[in-house]
């Protein structure tokens, strides 16, 4: 989600800096050993699942406060067949759907 | 185009569509990524994508991954920057004004709209992530564990994810 930009410490350079050196790394021994490493394969196998799993409970947590607007899930629903049936820009989805969802949507309960 | 300069380039858009990262984004960051430049595999995608959740520091330095397989070493370091810069400059216009825009009765209607269509975008990430890489019964039980018992909260997510993978050498899930 975007958040507020002043707020957002991630974009200061000392929390990032760290983690641009360890996926570098990372990245590094991927290119010169997963392709080749059964066990290595296997592993990214599960890693990439339980990461699905993390980012599915990320889901259900956002998707709880619109259960209740049948009218938020419609919104929801046309977003997320934009971009994955239609592959569309996304700026374009945000621009179109992101008044109208204002427009229509719950007026409360949700920040 | 040069590629690191393409790295750079797109790498600044999912900046501007993002202002700074999150699940929402990773639909249009595999549309560029995977689709329109053909820098990784979808496989590969969802890799860097996991390797990056395990790293410190927010899940869109998985650019710096995407950047180094597609032109290397310049371009992996290159992507990091591309994509904070635009949440940057609009932090650094609005200063202490953003208080009062954030106030701002518009932009809070504005914010309201973009929670039911950031839900449809995170959902799609998901969709996105889960069809090249939960492709067995066993890989969608791992997946669905390791989201009840963070979602729970019975393990940390780093946790869950490094069990996970230590499953899938073990077990060859």
């Amino acid at each position: 989600m975007p958040s507020s930009p002043a707020k957002d410490g991630s974009t200061k350079s000392g929390v990032v800096l760290p983690g641009v050196f360890v996926v570098l790394a990372l990245a590094m021994g991927y290119s010169a050993f997963a392709e080749h490493s059964e066990h290595i394969r296997r592993g990214l196998h599960g890693l990439t699942a339980g990461a699905v799993g993390i980012m599915a409970s990320l889901v259900v947590n956002a998707a709880k406060p619109l259960l209740e607007s049948p009218v938020a899930l419609l919104f929801a629903l046309a977003a997320f067949i934009g971009v994955v049936a239609f592959e569309l820009n996304m700026l374009l989805v945000l621009v179109v759907l992101v008044p109208l969802a204002s427009w229509l949507g719950p007026k409360e309960g949700t920040s | 185009v040069n590629p690191t300069a393409k790295v750079f380039l797109v790498s600044l858009w999912l900046g501007v569509v993002s202002f700074g990262g999150g699940l929402a984004i990773v639909p249009e960051m595999h549309r560029q990524v995977v689709e329109l430049n053909g820098w990784v595999t979808s496989r590969q995608f969802a890799d860097g994508y996991a390797l990056a959740q395990l790293s410190p520091g927010p899940n869109m330095l998985c650019v710096v991954f995407y950047g180094y397989q597609a032109a290397g070493l310049v371009a992996a370091l290159l992507a990091p920057v591309a994509i904070v810069t635009p949440g940057v400059t609009v932090s650094a216009m609005c200063g202490r004004a953003w208080a009062t825009i954030a106030d701002n009765r518009w932009f809070m209607r504005i914010r309201r709209g973009l929670v039911p269509v950031g839900l449809g975008l995170m959902a799609g990430g998901v969709f996105v992530l889960g069809r090249t890489t939960v492709t067995s019964w066993p890989l969608g039980l791992t997946a669905l564990a390791v989201a009840v018992a963070v979602n729970r909260k019975w393990v940390h997510p780093a946790v869950a994810v490094i069990a996970a993978g230590v499953g899938g050498v073990v077990l060859g899930l």
